[in-house]
């Protein structure tokens, strides 16, 4: 059975360390890369996501080989550590924006938008400003801005380090929540052993 | 329309945009690159119908001595030596001066905070020798303030002398350059995350050591590429080396324009342009090697901190101790310029302080058939330049980015990183020079080109700081959300860098408005725009008028950047 | 919608604003029409170039376009950069400082206007072959500040006087006309000891400033009481500030003259024109014109002079020195200043 997604000798050398890695992950399958800071697994991330070209390798994912396409013609989301709103945008706009940029009319990307802030508790948080949010706030934004594309894979480097010892706790059982009665693909990043328990079905630990 | 067509249609916008970008960024680099070789190709092959030197010449001359060309030689590279150490004091003294001006006006509330930040957009536009004149008016033999020193002290010789001296220049350099530090080095420092310096107050650490560990080497990037502009402008004065200079100095630049517009000696003049420029790319080559390090630094786009009112009696104490030294030796030598409008001719008097003072000379100036066209024909060259040269600098700054996109482990070659400061590194007069070589029919389409090509590098040195503070991961975040890469420059990263932007078009506005030289040099029939006609009227006895007119134009540039710092309130607000 | 529309408006803007530049051009060939290079100051509102064009537009039906070149070297740079395809007609501010260059460059043809003999008096006259016809002249001189407390000097010498000390103001003689003047004016008094002279003088100049309008700025803002301009200074503050403060002081040993001259550019496509316009410089409409708007004195005898030059006193002595010894002397003068 052909996997979902498949990753096959993704290397990267820099002067330094280098990094190579293979896995597999079914659809709808979480999956977390464990390690200490620096191993590389940030910029495993950015090479599935595109941000970052390998120096050998190959990545698959739903039967396609995506491995020289550009981020935006992936299909894959990715939820960065400091959560990289985009500040001049409104909370509306920012979730809208993946839509905006597949052509939707603004306005609809709008409607689209308040569903999502409302199943994530954001009701009325459209017209806000995301210097105005807190850090849960923004996980949230950030969290609905990626899903809101239907990506077929979503990335997670770090997500909630930024966070607080309760929130991030209580962030921790929501992502789960929410990745099940959603169904995505997920790959979490994180250095933290109980987090990638908890996050994910598989744990891959990186030297 | 559905998405697909709306999305391309989009797409299509945006490369009509890259495309103006791209034409732009050529013609700036075109009109400035072919005088700029015209002129050095001088040394080779001297054009046509040169005339030969009457007077000197290295090697041969009429009825001049080998002995004095080789003393000559001897004089430019001693000059060499001066021209180098007066600029690197100057822009030593104007970052000394303008650190605690970026302190108060990034993270302190006061009033005149607007007025001083929108000031340092003056000196730009105001004629070198309106500083001249300026500094001395203030600091001079018989000026302002000799005059209240000797009258409350009863002197008898004036006691402040060291205006026409070495000290004199980099006062004067330092006083007129230290805006741009301020301006440069406030939006940086304004947005610095607090964490850090908390973190290290925490462990221990006094102000000073905060300060120095912690926020000195965060601030290093913007010190260093204002300094390196005033390094640049200071290198190439030309009027106030002279004035002040001592006597029987020379400088290169002087030893140029006289190669160049006196004796037209001009195989000589295209050598000096070339010894001239040697150094120049030097610095320019070397600051662009430290300055990729230094502006990884400064991610970030924070709102600025929220200021607070000084607190506590010595802070207050700085900083009213230190506005009115700005206001003293800063605002004093151009407040003395606007006092200098107001004398009206009138009979015997003994000092400038007992002359009387009335509007006649602002009546006759603004009567003048000629002023309303002048002010008119400023900002309709200056705004197309603004736009150009803004243009040019964001396409510029955007090919630059997806070149490192493109090749992320390569350094971007040397040339492409020195590119867009080159034009710093040749002087004007050189570039004057190479454009009278080619002797264009003067219009004012030339004249917007010429202009642009010598505003772009400023407007981008104030793009790439403001794209560059846009952290990677909203970079990234934008490329994966968005159609293209292209799509993700224009509806994420330009938007943050609007400050930037809008920064950058001041900037260009200000240095077309006070160009007085290019349109001489391009020999415009009937144009005549406010510095031309400011130093029309200098040169012919009407000094009074003369600072009137610079106020007016000083006014102009001064709205110009209180608009531009008021739009943009918080960095990343949307339009 | 709305940056759309902004995006739309702004590509216009540009568009327009960009061919509109282009719209500034020139105007093309026109038997009627006649080009003249001259000197800013010359081409300036208040200089003689717009009542001179309207006369000589009314006297002969030609129309003349001014075109300012910056100063009177740039005149004849531009001129010798356009040799092959000259498109000035006339050149005006060619002085005798610039002669010998001028002849050099090859950008003049010889023209006798047609009052010449009469009008022009031979010590004035620039070139026996008339490649240049003088139109004004004057004389420099050291302009004295009476409401500062020192006394006048009488002679170049009398400036190198401990009295003065930082008292000068001159211009250098690299980039200023003025300031060649008053080198010329030493070598001819001092003739091959004009070094010394200058090691002298040193500890009275204050500055050698840039150009004659930094250095009269300085000036009149009261930095130094002395300072090297023309005789006829005194004659403009009389009649635009109606004050006598300012005195051109009268060396007896002489003062060097300055004769500003007008040629025809050889190969000048409006030749005709440029002849009626330099026969028309000598006509007194044209040289009525030139007092108050030069500030010089005109080469026709018959000119009624205003009032104000009654303040301008005349030298008993006028000197003129070969250019090529005043260029000449620029590079030892200044080296003298330099140690």
């Amino acid at each position: 059975m052909s996997e979902y997604l498949t990753v096959e000798g993704l290397a990267k050398r820099w002067p330094m360390q280098s990094v190579e890695i293979s896995f597999s992950l079914a659809e709808g399958g979480t999956l977390a890369l464990l390690g200490p800071s620096g191993c590389g697994k940030s910029s495993v991330l950015r090479m599935i996501a595109g941000l970052l070209s390998p120096d050998a390798g190959r990545i698959t994912l739903a039967g396609e080989d995506i491995t020289r396409l550009p981020p935006a013609r992936r299909r894959v989301g990715m939820v960065f550590q400091d959560h990289a709103l985009f500040d001049h945008l409104t909370v509306e706009d920012n979730v809208g924006y993946g839509l905006v940029s597949q052509g939707m009319r603004r306005g609809e990307a709008r409607e689209r938008a308040a569903e999502w802030l409302e199943r994530f508790g954001l009701g009325g948080f459209s017209k806000r400003r995301p210097l105005t949010l807190s850090g849960g706030e923004r996980q949230r934004v950030a969290l609905a801005r990626t899903l809101a594309v239907s990506p077929r894979l979503v990335l997670f480097d770090e997500p909630l380090s930024a966070l607080d010892a309760e929130l991030r706790r209580r962030m921790q059982d929501e992502l789960r929540a929410h990745q099940r009665s959603l169904g995505y693909t997920a790959i979490y990043v994180t250095h933290d052993v109980a987090e990638a328990e908890i996050l994910a079905d598989s744990v891959l630990r990186m030297a | 329309m559905n998405g697909i067509a709306r999305a391309r249609k989009r797409l299509c916008l945006e490369w009509t945009a890259v495309a103006l970008g791209a034409t732009a960024l050529c013609l700036s680099v075109l009109s400035f690159a072919v005088p700029a070789a015209r002129s050095v190709s001088a040394a080779f092959a001297a054009p046509a119908g040169t005339i030969a030197p009457v007077g000197d010449s290295v090697g041969n001359s009429v009825g001049n001595s080998v002995g004095d060309s080789a003393a000559m030689l001897l004089r430019i590279l001693a000059s060499l030596k001066f021209t180098v150490s007066q600029a690197l004091l100057s822009s030593a003294l104007a970052v000394a001066i303008g650190l605690p001006a970026g302190f108060f006006v990034a993270r302190r509330e006061f009033p005149g905070r607007r007025a001083l930040l929108a000031a340092s957009g003056v000196p730009l536009c105001v004629p070198p020798m309106i500083v001249t004149l300026a500094f001395v008016l203030f600091y001079g033999r018989q000026g302002t303030l000799n005059s209240f020193l000797m009258g409350a002290f009863g002197l008898k010789n004036p006691p402040i002398t060291f205006l026409y001296s070495f000290a004199g220049i980099v006062i004067a350099h330092g006083f007129y350059n230290f805006p741009v530090v301020l301006r440069t080095v406030s939006q940086v420092w304004e947005r610095l995350p607090r964490e850090e310096e908390e973190a290290a107050t925490l462990l221990g650490a006094g102000p000073f050591r905060v300060f120095r560990t912690v926020t000195l080497p965060r601030l290093s990037g913007a010190i260093l590429s204002s300094a390196v502009l005033v390094f640049l402008y200071c290198f190439f004065s030309f009027i106030i080396v002279m004035t002040f200079g001592g006597i029987g100095g020379t400088s290169l630049e002087v030893e140029l324009y006289r190669a160049a517009r006196s004796s037209l000696d001009f195989r000589m003049a295209g050598a000096i342009a070339i010894a001239e420029t040697v150094p120049a790319l030097l610095i320019v080559v070397l600051y662009s090697r430290l300055g990729r390090r230094l502006s990884a630094d400064t991610e970030g786009t924070r709102p600025p901190r929220p200021r607070l009112a000084p607190h506590g009696f010595t802070e207050r104490l700085a900083l009213a101790g230190y506005l009115a030294f700005i206001l003293a030796f800063f605002a004093g030598p151009l407040l003395s310029i606007l006092v200098r409008s107001f004398v009206v001719p009138s009979g015997a008097f003994t000092s400038i302080r007992g002359h009387s003072l009335g509007l006649g000379q602002w009546m006759l100036l603004l009567s003048r058939s000629n002023f309303a066209p002048a002010v008119v024909n400023t900002v309709r060259v200056a705004v197309p330049v603004a736009l150009i040269s803004t243009l040019a600098a964001v396409a510029y700054a955007l090919a630059e980015d997806a070149f490192r996109d493109a090749f992320p482990r390569e350094r971007s070659p040397l040339a492409l990183r020195v590119a867009p400061l080159a034009p710093l590194a040749v002087s004007s007069v050189a570039l004057g020079f190479g454009w009278g070589l080619l002797a264009p029919r003067g219009n004012a389409f030339f004249l917007v080109l010429a202009q642009s090509a010598m505003a772009w590098p400023f407007a981008w040195t104030q793009v790439r700081s403001s794209l560059d503070r846009i952290p990677q991961s909203v970079r990234d975040a934008a490329s994966l959300a968005s159609s293209s890469r292209l799509d993700a420059a224009f509806r994420v990263r330009l938007p943050l860098a609007s400050r930037g932007i809008v920064s950058a078009a001041a900037f260009s506005f200000a240095i077309s408005a006070g160009d007085a030289s290019l349109p001489l040099v391009l020999s415009m029939g009937k144009f005549e725009n406010l510095p031309l006609l400011l130093f029309r009227l200098a040169g012919s006895y009407r000094f009074s008028e003369a600072c009137a007119c610079t106020v007016v134009l000083a006014l102009i540039c001064g709205v110009v950047f209180f608009a531009m710092d008021s739009g943009g309130k918080a960095e990343g607000e949307h339009v | 919608m709305k940056a759309r529309f902004l995006r739309a408006a702004l590509i216009v803007c540009f568009a327009v604003v960009l061919f509109g530049g282009c719209a500034g051009r020139e105007s093309g060939d026109d038997a009627k029409a006649l080009t003249i290079y001259a000197y800013d100051s010359f081409v300036a509102d208040w200089g003689p170039a717009p009542e001179l064009a309207k006369r000589f537009e009314a006297k002969t039906g030609y129309r003349a376009t001014f075109v300012s070149c910056g100063d009177a070297a740039q005149v004849l740079s531009r001129a010798t950069l356009e040799r092959a395809r000259p498109e000035g007609d006339v050149l005006v501010g060619i002085d005798n400082n610039l002669i010998a260059a001028a002849r050099a460059a090859g950008v003049l043809t010889p023209y006798k206007p047609k009052e010449a003999e009469r009008v022009v008096a031979e010590e004035i006259r620039l070139a026996d072959d008339w490649l240049l016809t003088p139109y004004d002249y004057g004389y420099f001189a050291i302009v004295f500040d009476s409401a500062s407390k020192i006394m006048p000097p009488a002679s170049l010498e009398d400036l190198t006087k401990p009295e003065y000390a930082k008292k000068l103001i001159l211009m250098d003689p690299r980039t200023s006309t003025p300031g060649t003047g008053f080198l010329a004016w030493t070598v001819a008094i001092y003739g091959k000891d004009y070094r010394s002279y200058w090691q002298r003088l040193k500890g009275s100049i204050l500055t050698m400033a840039p150009g004659w309008d930094s250095g009269y700025g300085l000036f009149t803002s009261g930095e130094a009481p002395l300072v090297i301009s023309y005789t006829t200074s005194p004659a403009y503050h009389l009649e635009n500030e109606k004050t006598d403060r300012y005195k051109a002081l009268i060396f007896p040993e002489g003062h060097i003259a300055q004769a500003e001259g007008m040629g025809l550019v050889k190969g000048a496509r409006h030749a005709k024109a440029a002849k009626a316009f330099i026969d028309f410089m000598l006509t007194d409409e044209a040289q009525s014109v030139l007092p108050l708007t030069q500030w010089m004195y005109p080469v026709s005898e018959t000119v009624t002079l205003p009032d104000s030059f009654s303040a301008a006193p005349m030298p008993t002595n006028a000197l003129t020195v070969d250019s090529g010894e005043v260029s000449a002397a620029i590079e030892p003068a200044m080296s003298v200043l330099a140690k």
